[in-house]
Parts: structure tokens; sequence; C-alpha cells
């Protein structure tokens, strides 16, 4: 179908406007407002809109400054002829007229009929209100839409183009109506058990029948339970009968064994006793025979030992009788020794008396001699102590003046005579030698013949009325060597008076004495200290005690030698020292005398101990010797008094020996009876068996109780039968599990042809798809480049959406595509569907686009006229309404102009 | 082995006496497998119906006495609906029924024997049962029992040892009571859930055989002769599926034994429903029908008083298959109890497979189709799904 020509009147803005098409290409350009919109309206209106439709959409088309209703003209090309369209919108009077090429005209509802063949349209020429803004909407690009996903066209026009497409062998398979009723049979089976993500449907029968089946498992597994319950049970009563049977068994054979053991241990215990019994029957006859033995042993034994002490006692007594004058000799040996000692003694006693007042008297002497020495020493002592007293009491009497001190006054003395020779040098001086007249000095009286030195400035008054003023030469140096004199004189009387001097020479004579008498002195104290000093006196005095002592002592030992004849007694010192030389050898004589007679009289002493212990040790012996012979025969008495004599004895004895052997028979015999009864292993057999009798008895119980448990588990109320139920149980669930194995199975071959027929629709819906894909892409790359492409998304309502897809990019989505892309591959898209269904109108289409490049840059247009040429090139008739022709001056398009 | 059944009178029909033997009732058995719970209220109640004419009968020959050869109840611990209804039933046979306990209702401790509601039930509604716990001979006025009650649920000594060494010293019938496996036979080779084990072991050959008249058995719940003079009476209401053709089940036996003398023993058929086993091996869609005529002819009209194991294999294409699960919907709901072992394998045929796959006008169906063809071929868990997923495909196309 191919516009030719369209006429327009009284529509809207548009009094008259006729306008024709070029074949391929048409651009209209024209300001706002100048009625480009109305044109494009009016061919499709003309189309299909009832011409008999009235009201505002008829009122809207109407023009407000022309008068008459509007009226449509179109020539057109279409099912290979050319044709004519009037269209007159005017309510009830509308009219339609369709003129074909050497046709007869047709008239309303012919003509809109004819029209809607032409067109292949059902509303061919009658569309009402709410068809009209869908139909040819892809080929109609309204002002303002051209932004609109075009999926939606797609999907309308699906079954469109698919025909189209499998017309001209484009798509390999096309679903039949049968394809479809049975695919959607199918899928409604598949929707009733499954959910859209593919998981079993709540309610649904393999759902149904898996429920059925776990909760047939949960009864079968309770039926279980109980059954196994009860089996247990019979398994625990069947134990416990058991149980008792075995004790009950065993018991009635341990209860014999037990009162055997019983028995046995009484009569243990029995002969036990009877074996202590003899036992100690047999000890009190061992021990009589014991006794008797030992008693009689000890009778002979002391017999004995009698007989033995006699025979001793003999040469013990004669050798006492020797011992005895043995000891009488010794003891007068040892007497005259005695006697010879005390004589030596004395002597030696007297001599050394002797000597002690020897030396006594040599000590007096001696000492009288030492105090007599220092006695005189002392008066020496004294003497020279007293004239150092007097040398010093004068030297004190002298003023203190050193050597030193003569110095400094000569050397004052010096400077003062220096000074003194230095004022005289410059001074005036002045002598009275006479005056009748009172002469008075500086105020002072100046005699005659008396002289003065005038250092000064100096007034003499001579009587009462003459006074002279003497001024004395020098000037300043006068001042100062009279000032100099002063200060040295001064210093030196200063000096001396310190010293309590008169004058130099005084002190001069003053050191010499002072050194001589210090010189004295000297040599006083050195005298003193060399006769003893301070330390004489007490040397003296302890003379003097020692002398005295010396001659008590002396007395003392005349009076110890008592009123012997003292015909030697020395007087002097050498007297004294021989007597002492003298009493010393008679001492040491007399000593000698009495070491010999003390050791003499020792050993005799010694000879006499000796000889008196061991006569004594003998007497003791023989004492003792007859003590125990007596003591012997004491005990052999008593005895035999107790025990009898010998044969008494021995009869005794044998009488206790048969008892004792008799007791060791009876004793042997009962011990042999009890090992006959093995009492070691009696009481833990008793235990053995009281302990088997008490675990058979407590296992007995155990079994009754768990028999009881067990009766109690196995005894029912009757409500029901546990294997009755199991029975049922296992009944219901392989029903369940056949029901559910078969549903089960249903289900999947359900899902399996769900799933195949969801692929092969897919495959061909692919394929279907793709031609279309294919030449949206080829005009897309006029506008992006040669490695756009297209994807187009698929669901069973047709086609969901498009995808862009750009080298080197992610692939977009339409709806995220930018308003200028939208109108851009939204008008690929119309162009693509207008070129496959065009094959059904001879080829071509018109396709018309109303501004519909707003958000389109300058640039991209350049491209868009590429896009749209290559429409053209295909056969499609390209109309671009514009208010900015000039951005397609490139189209090389037939223009027409509005103004 | 066969043994002569010898059905002429006694020469001294004084000293004769006539019973009834009959064991293995089982009663409160759950019948688990029945889904359905009317259904598996009838079968239970059919028991009881089968006690009532096992006393009907007995009336009418005149039988002295019931000896039922254990397992009385299908379990040691009964409920008390179970006990009522059973001593109600003994109750109505009026003539002393003598039980001894079997492996099922064994006198182990607690059992139901003891409990005391039994005991009060016993007392009030079954005077005439006497329930045998001891191993020692019962003196009737007309014989003499030798019971072997089992005491416990498995027993690995012969219940029946203590008989060998019995004392016979009196001219009354001497009957021996058990339940047990002897050689070959016992319910452990019968069950439904069989298992390998033998327990409860009877040496007939230990028995003194010539001073015994009659040994009546329990536990083999088909009718039996396995001696001169011993037999498995059988369960008198068929309580599972047969195995093999020598297992005659839903019997009970009327003996008449005089001391000395061969048993008279006359079988007696009792079981209201009946327990049937079919195989059935489909080679080709065609075999559908056959099948469908087999069950038709087998199974009758009495469908309700029926209980079938059957047994399918083989393969069918998907609609012969489909049509499989419609016959076999309508006989599980018809029958008393259909247990099904079906391991026929869906096998497209080549019509079905190229009308599936070979669709130019539904390419998407013919792609699936294609795609699970190749899958279908053989016995894993993946090919069975294929299988199933082929023929909901089909149905789908075909809807």
């Amino acid at each position: 179908m191919r516009l030719i020509s369209a006429t327009l009147r009284n529509y809207r803005v548009h009094k008259e406007l006729t306008v024709s098409f070029d074949p391929l290409r048409n651009l209209i350009g024209g300001p706002n407002e100048s009625g480009k919109s109305t044109l494009a309206e009016a061919i499709h209106r003309a189309l299909f809109l009832r011409a008999k439709t009235g009201g505002s959409i008829q009122k809207g088309m109407s023009s407000s400054i022309h008068h008459g209703e509007p009226e449509v003209s179109l020539r057109f090309e279409a099912a290979g002829t050319t044709w004519e369209l009037e269209k007159r919108f005017a309510a009830t009077k509308g009219s339609t007229r369709l003129t074909g090429a050497g046709m007869t005209t047709l008239k309303d509802e012919e003509a809109d009929t004819k029209l809607s063949e032409i067109l292949k349209i059902e509303s061919g020429g009658r569309a009402s209100l709410a068809q009209l803004a869908y139909t040819w909407s892809h080929l109609w690009v309204w002002q303002g839409s051209s932004g609109a996903d075009p999926a939606e066209h797609a999907s309308t026009h699906k079954d469109s183009l698919v025909q189209r497409l499998q017309n001209d062998g484009i798509a390999a398979v096309m679903q039949s109506a049968t394809d479809q009723r049975v695919r959607e049979r199918i899928a409604t089976a598949y929707d009733e058990i499954f959910t859209a993500t593919g998981k079993p449907k709540a309610g649904c029968k393999p759902e149904l029948a898996r429920t059925q089946l776990s909760k047939t498992e949960e009864d079968l597994h309770r039926a279980q339970e109980t059954a196994a319950r009860l089996d247990q049970a019979v398994d625990a009563h069947a134990r416990a009968e058991s149980e008792i049977a075995e004790a009950d068994f065993a018991l009635p054979d341990l209860r014999k064994h037990h009162a055997a053991t019983v028995t046995k241990l009484t009569q243990v215990s029995e002969l036990r006793r009877q074996e202590e019994t003899h036992f100690l029957a047999f000890q009190t006859t061992a021990t009589h025979r014991e006794q008797v033995s030992k008693d009689d042993a000890k009778i002979l034994a002391l017999h004995d030992q009698a007989t033995t002490a006699r025979t001793k006692l003999i040469p013990a007594e004669e050798k006492q009788t020797i011992l005895s004058a043995a000891q009488e000799s010794a003891r007068a040996t040892s007497h005259a020794a005695d006697l010879t000692h005390r004589q030596a003694t004395d002597a030696t006693r007297r001599a050394r008396l002797r000597h002690d007042l020897s030396t006594a008297i040599l000590s007096a002497n001696e000492k009288t001699e030492t105090h007599e020495r220092l006695a005189s020493r002392s008066r020496e002592a004294e003497s020279v102590r007293l004239d150092l007293g007097k040398t010093q009491a004068y030297l004190s009497q002298l003023p203190q003046l050193t050597s030193k001190d003569l110095a400094t006054l000569r050397k004052l003395d010096s400077h003062s005579t220096k000074a003194t020779a230095t004022l005289e040098a410059m001074a005036t001086g002045i002598e009275f030698l006479q005056s009748d007249t009172t002469v008075i000095l500086d105020g002072l009286p100046f005699s005659a013949g008396e002289s003065r030195i005038l250092t000064d400035v100096s007034e003499i008054t001579i009587g009462t009325a003459t006074r002279l003023r003497i001024r004395p030469g020098g000037g300043a140096s006068l001042s100062e060597a009279r000032t100099h004199a002063d200060s040295s004189r001064i210093a030196l009387s200063d000096a001396l008076a310190r010293l309590t001097l008169h004058d130099l020479d005084h002190a001069t004579t003053i050191l010499e004495q002072r050194q001589t008498l210090e010189q004295q002195i000297a040599q006083f104290d050195t005298r003193w200290k060399t006769l003893g000093g301070s330390s004489l006196g007490t040397e003296l005095a302890a003379a003097a005690h020692s002398m005295d002592g010396a001659t008590a002592e002396v007395q003392r030992r005349k009076d110890a030698l008592g009123d012997e004849t003292l015909t030697c007694l020395a007087t002097t010192l050498a007297e004294a020292h021989a007597s002492l030389l003298s009493s010393q050898e008679i001492l040491a004589q007399a000593e000698t005398t009495e070491s010999s007679a003390r050791r003499s009289a020792e050993r005799n002493h010694t000879l006499l101990e000796t000889a008196t212990h061991i006569l004594q040790q003998h007497h003791d012996q023989i004492a003792t010797a007859r003590q125990s012979l007596r003591d012997i025969g004491t005990s052999i008495k008593v005895l035999e008094e107790t025990y009898g004599d010998g044969p008494t004895r021995q009869l005794a004895l044998t009488h206790a020996r048969e008892a004792e052997q008799v007791a060791n028979h009876q004793i042997t015999a009962t011990r042999k009876s009890l090992a006959a009864l093995a009492p070691e292993s009696l009481t833990a057999d008793l235990d053995r068996f009281h302990r088997a009798i008490t675990q058979q008895e407590t296992r007995r119980r155990e079994a009754e109780d768990q028999r009881t448990t067990a009766r109690a588990h196995l005894t029912l109320d009757g409500t029901t039968d546990p294997q009755a139920d199991l029975s049922d149980a296992l009944a219901r669930h392989e029903a369940a599990k056949q029901l559910h194995t078969s549903e089960q199975r249903r289900a999947n071959a359900i899902g399996k042809l769900h799933q195949l027929f969801s692929d092969a629709r897919d495959a061909i819906d692919r394929s279907l798809v793709q031609p279309l894909a294919d030449r949206i892409s080829g005009y897309l790359q006029c506008l992006f480049g040669p490695s756009t492409e297209v994807r187009i998304q698929l669901s069973d309502s047709g086609i969901a959406g498009l995808d862009l897809i750009r080298l080197c990019d992610p692939a977009f989505s339409f709806s995220t595509l930018s308003g200028g892309a939208k109108e851009q591959v939204a008008a690929a898209v119309r162009l693509a569907m207008a070129e496959i269904l065009a094959a059904d109108h001879d080829g071509c289409l018109p396709i018309l686009f109303d501004d519909a490049f707003a958000y389109t840059d300058p640039t991209r247009v350049q491209s868009l006229q590429r896009m749209l040429n290559l429409a053209a090139l295909r056969g499609l008739q390209v109309i671009v309404l514009t208010c900015t022709p000039a951005d397609y001056s490139a189209f090389g398009a037939l223009e027409i102009r509005f103004t | 082995m066969a043994f002569p059944i010898v059905q002429t009178a006694p020469a001294d029909s004084s000293m004769a006496v006539t019973f009834i033997h009959t064991a293995d009732w089982q009663l409160g058995k759950t019948f688990a497998s029945i889904h359905e719970e009317s259904k598996r209220n009838r079968i239970q109640q059919a028991r009881f119906q089968t006690l009532r004419n096992l006393a009907d009968q007995a009336a009418a020959s005149s039988a002295s006495f019931i000896l039922v050869a254990g397992d009385l109840f299908d379990s040691s611990q009964a409920t008390k609906a179970t006990v009522s209804a059973a001593c109600a039933a003994i109750g109505a046979m009026e003539i002393p029924v003598l039980v001894i306990p079997g492996n099922h209702d064994h006198a182990g401790p607690a059992s139901i024997w003891e409990q005391e509601f039994f005991k009060r039930e016993q007392l009030d509604l079954a005077p005439n049962l006497q329930v045998i716990l001891k191993p020692e001979p019962l003196h009737l006025e007309s014989a003499v029992i030798y019971p072997a009650p089992l005491l416990r649920r498995h027993d690995a000594g012969d219940p029946t040892a203590w008989i060998r060494s019995a004392v016979m010293d009196h001219d009354l019938p001497r009957i021996v009571l058990a339940h047990g496996t002897v050689q070959g036979f016992g319910s452990s080779l019968d069950d439904e859930h069989n298992s390998s084990s033998v327990v409860n072991w009877i040496d007939l050959s230990r028995l003194p055989l010539d001073a015994i008249d009659y040994i009546a058995l329990g536990d083999w719940h088909g009718t039996k002769q396995v001696g001169p003079k011993a037999w498995y009476c059988g369960t008198p209401e068929i309580d599972r599926f047969p195995k093999g053709d020598a297992n005659d089940p839903g019997n009970f036996l009327k003996v008449t034994v005089t001391r000395g003398q061969a048993p008279i023993v006359e079988k007696v058929t009792s079981s209201r429903f009946l327990w049937k086993k079919i195989a059935f091996r489909f080679s080709e869609d065609a075999s559908l029908a056959h099948f469908s005529t087999q069950m038709s002819e087998t199974l009758g009209q009495r469908a309700d008083e029926q209980l079938l194991s059957l047994a399918l294999d083989g393969s069918l294409g998907i609609e012969a298959s489909g049509n499989l699960e419609k016959i076999l919907e309508s006989w599980e709901s018809r029958l008393l109890r259909l247990k099904l072992e079906h391991r026929v394998t869906i096998a497209p045929t080549d019509e079905e497979i190229i009308a599936l796959t070979y669709r130019s006008d539904d390419p998407l169906i013919a792609t699936v189709a294609g795609q699970l063809v190749s899958q279908i071929h053989g016995t894993g868990e993946d090919a069975a799904i294929a299988r199933l997923a082929l023929r909901e495909l089909y149905s789908a196309c075909l809807a």
C-alpha cells in the first residue's frame, strides 16, 4: 500500500489542502501549528475511522474558520490497483466512497468492507475511537509517542509477523492451533502439579500422595514400634521365665549345700572346742611332766653343786692361813718405814725454817740498804728543788723581755733618733741665755739656760709687753719631720712602757739577766729529775715499807723457829748471804733424806694393802662358798620336802609321761577329724553358697519384676490389636507407596512433556524472531555502526523486550536507553516490522514519523537519514513530518512545505 | 502321597464318635490389602457367617463336639469386638467347642486366653467353649483328646512330643489336636507374604500312631490328608490366594472315629468368597479383547464375592494401554479385591508413532513426540516416564 496523494477539506486549519507523495521519501516541513500533524491524523482517520463518527471527535476534526464538514480524499495504491477514497465526517450524514481504477465506486458499508479487505485489517474504514489508537500504530508514529517501547507493537502484530515470515519461508517452523491447544493442555496439567518455580504445588495429586506416603510411613513406624515393644515384652517375659526357671532349678541344690556346710561348720566348731580342751589337757600334762622332770633335775643338780663346793673349800682355807701370816709381816715393815719417814720430815721442816729465816734476814738487810740510799738521794733532791725555786722567783721579777723585743726596741730607737736628727737639722734652736723678765715660750715659761728647738711658729712673750713670733724654716717638710720625730719617739716610748723599761740600755741589761737565770733553772731542773724528780718520794716510802715488812718477816721467822738458839744470826748483808747458802745446803740434804724415807714408807704401805686385799678377797671367797654350800643344802632340803625323795620323784615322772601321752593321742584324733572336714574352706563355702543363694534369689525377684512388667506391657485393653494394626499399616503404606510412585511418575511425565514443549516453543520462537532482529539490527547499524545488534526477549505472550548490543558494551534493555536512543531504536523496530508486513501490501507500506525525533541530536539526525533511506530502498514509503526540515536535507526526499 | 479316605461305618457304632475338625478361623484378620473399608468389612463379616454355616452342619451331622486346631483368632491380642463376636458365634454352636492356641493366637504371656474380658465373654456367650492350655489328656465322654497347645508363637520343639510317652490305657477314641508344620505343609508355606522359616514342627512319625485314632491338625490353610489318620482341615473361609492346584482351602471336616479303626473323614466346603489367580501376557493390542473376555468368563457375575490376584505382562500400544487401564479400573471396582502385578509396558504401535511424529501441520507436537519416542526404549525409570509422557501426549492430542 502506498499513498499517492491526500486532500483535506474543512479539516481544522486546512480549508483545502492537497499533498502529493513521493513513492519512497517524503519530507513535510513547516512550523508548529502549520497543520502537519493534522495531515497525518486526517490520512489515518480517512483510512480507519468510521465516517459517521460524531460528537466531540467529529467536532475536533471540523474547522472553526472554514465552513463545511471535514472531508479527506486519498489516492493510494493497494492490492495491485489505484484507489480513490473519499470520506466525509459528518456524524450520521458521514459518507465513504471508494473507487478502484476501472471499478464501480463503492459507498459507505461496502466501501468500508472493501477498505478493510484492501488494508487487511478488520476495522479498516470503520474503527471505533477505542480501536483507532491501536490501528496501524506501528506505522503512524504520533508526535510524543516515538519513544514508546516497540515490543508492544511487535507483540500486537506478532501473528501477522509470523504469518508473513512463514509465508516468506523465513521461519522454518510455526506452531499450529493443535500444537497450541495440546501445549496449553499440557501446560494446564503442569500448572495443576507444579508452581511457577517448578516445585510441587500444595494440594496436587503427587504432593497429596507424598503426604499420604509420609503419613503412612509414620503410621507404619508407630505400628512397628508398638509391635516391636510387644515382641520385646514377649522376649523379656521369656527371658524372665527362663531366669526364674534357672533360679528355681539352682536354688534347692544351693540351699542343700548351704545346710550341709552349716552342719559341717557346727561339727567343726564342736571339734575345735574339743581340740581346745584336749590341747589344754595336753598342755597341762606336758607342763606337769616337764615340771616334774625339771624339779628332779634341779634337785640332782643341787646335790652335785654341794659336792663340788665342798671339794673346792678345803684348799681355800689352807691358803687363807698363809695369806694372814704374809699380811702381818708386811704390816710390821710398813710401821718401821713410817717412823723413819716422820723423822726425816721433821728434820726437813727445821732446815726449811732456818733457810727461810736466813732468806728473810738477807731480804731485810737488802731493803734497809736500799732505804738508806733513797733517803740520801731525797735529801740532795730537796736541796736542788729549793735552788730552782729561788731562781725561778728571781726571774719572774724581771720584765718579760725577749731577744726579739730588744731588736724591736732597737729598731724603734734608731727610727726615733733618725727622725729627731732630721727635725733638729731643720728647726730653729733657741737658747735662753739671760733675761730679767719672764719669758714665756709658747705659753711655757722659758728659763735661762734652757734651749729649745722650735719646729713650728712659736710665740715668745717677754715680759708683759713684748711678744715675739719665731717662724722656723722648712715649711711643710719641717712639719712632716716634726710629726715623724714625734711618732717615732712615741712608738719607742710606748714599746718601752709596755715592757716596763726605762730605756734601751735597761732593756739590754734585763735581757742578759733573764738569759742567765733561765740557764740556771734548766740545770737545776735536770739535776732534780736525775735524782728522781717527783717519783722519788714514792720510791722512798715504798723502800721504807718494804724494809719494815722484811724486818717483821725476820721476827716472824725467829718466832717460828722457837726457842732454838740462834747463834749464827747474820748482821750484815754478807753474813746474811753466807748464812743463806749454808741453810740451803742443809735444807737440800734434809729434803733428800725425807724423800727417800717417804718412798720407802709408801712402798711398804702398798705391800701391806696388797696383802690385806688378797687376804680379804680370799676370805670373802671362802665365805661366799660356804654360804653357797649352805644355800644349796637349804634348797635341796626344801625341794625334797616338796617333791619327795628320788624314788618318789621317779614315780611321779612316770605318771606324768603317761598322762601326757594320753592327752597327745586325744588331740591327734580330734585334729584328724577336723582335717577330714576341711574347715579352712568351709567358711568360704558357706559364704559362697550364701552369696549364690542371695544372687539367685535376687535374680529371681528381678526376673519376677521383669515378668510382671512384661506382662503389664503385654496386657492390652482390647481396643486395638497391634498385630492387626501393623498389618493394616503395612498394607496402607504399600498402597501409598504405589500411589506415590504412580503419581510421581505421572508428574514427571507431565513435567517432561512441559519441558519438551517449552524447549520446542523456544526454538520456534527464536527462529521466528531472528529475521525481525536481523532487520532491526540492519537499521540500527545505520545509526550506531556495523557492530550493533538487537536481541529480542521472548515470552509466552510474545516479544517481551529488546536488548541493544554494541561492541565492547554491555547489553542495554530498551527501558534503560536515553530519550533520543529510544526514538531511534523504536523507529528501527517499526521500520523492520513495516518491511516484513509490507509483503502483504504489495511490498510497500507507508510509515509516518510526526516529529518523531525530538530528542535526537543534530549529529545523530544525519545518521537517521541513512536509516530512513535504507527503509525507502527496501520499498517502504517514508513520510517524515518535521518543524526543522533543514535537518533532513540529506534525506533526498520530496519536500513539502507548510506555511 | 495319597491316603485313602475310609467312609465305611464303624463295626461298633456305640464306640464311634462324630465331631467337626476345623482350624485357622483367624477371626479379626484385617485384610488390610483391601483398601475399601466396606469391602473389608464384608470379608471380615463373612467369616462369622461361615461359622454359622459350620454350626448348622455340626447340628445336622449330630457331631458331639467341634475341635478347633489352633488360630481361632488372627492375633493373640484380638480386640474386644472380635472376642465378643467369636464367643457369640461359638455359643451358637451349642455343642462343646474345644480349642487349642495356634501360632497366631498362641498362649504366651498376657495372651487373649488370659484376658479377663475374654473369660467373661466366654462365660456369658460361649459356655460350650473350652480352651485347652495344658498339654495333658482331656477326657471327654466319648473320646480322649491329646492336645498340643502352642504356648508361644514359635516353638522350637515339637508340641506333640509329650504325646509320645502319654499313657493310653482306655477304650475311648484317642484324638491328637495340634497346630504346626509337618513335612512340607504349614501356614508359612502358603501365606501371601510367606517366610521360609519353619517352626512349630510336628513329627508325626514319632507319635504312637497305632494307639491314636485321629490327628486333627491346623496351620495349613488347605484341606489335606498328611497321614493315614492325620488331616489338615484347612481354613473354613479362604483368606489368601491359592498357591498351586494342590491347595484346597475353604472347608472343614466332619470326622467319625472309633477306637482302633480308621477314621471316617468327610470334607465339607464352607467358603463363601472365591480367591482366584489369573496371569495374562499381552503380545499385541488385539490381545486386550481376549483379556477382557477371559476376565468376564473367569469372574462371571459374582465379581463382588471374588478376590483376584492378577499378573499382567507384555506390552500394549498407547491407546490399548489406556484401554487396559480402564478395564482394570472397572474390575478393581467390581471385585472384592484386585491384587495386581502390573508389568505391562507401553509400546506405541507404528501407527501411533507415525500419528504423533509425522504431523506436518503440528510441528510442535511432532517435535516433542519425536524426542519422547527416542527415549521410550529400555527398562529404566526415565524410559517409563517417557512412555507415560507419550501416552499423556497421545491423550492430549485426542482430547
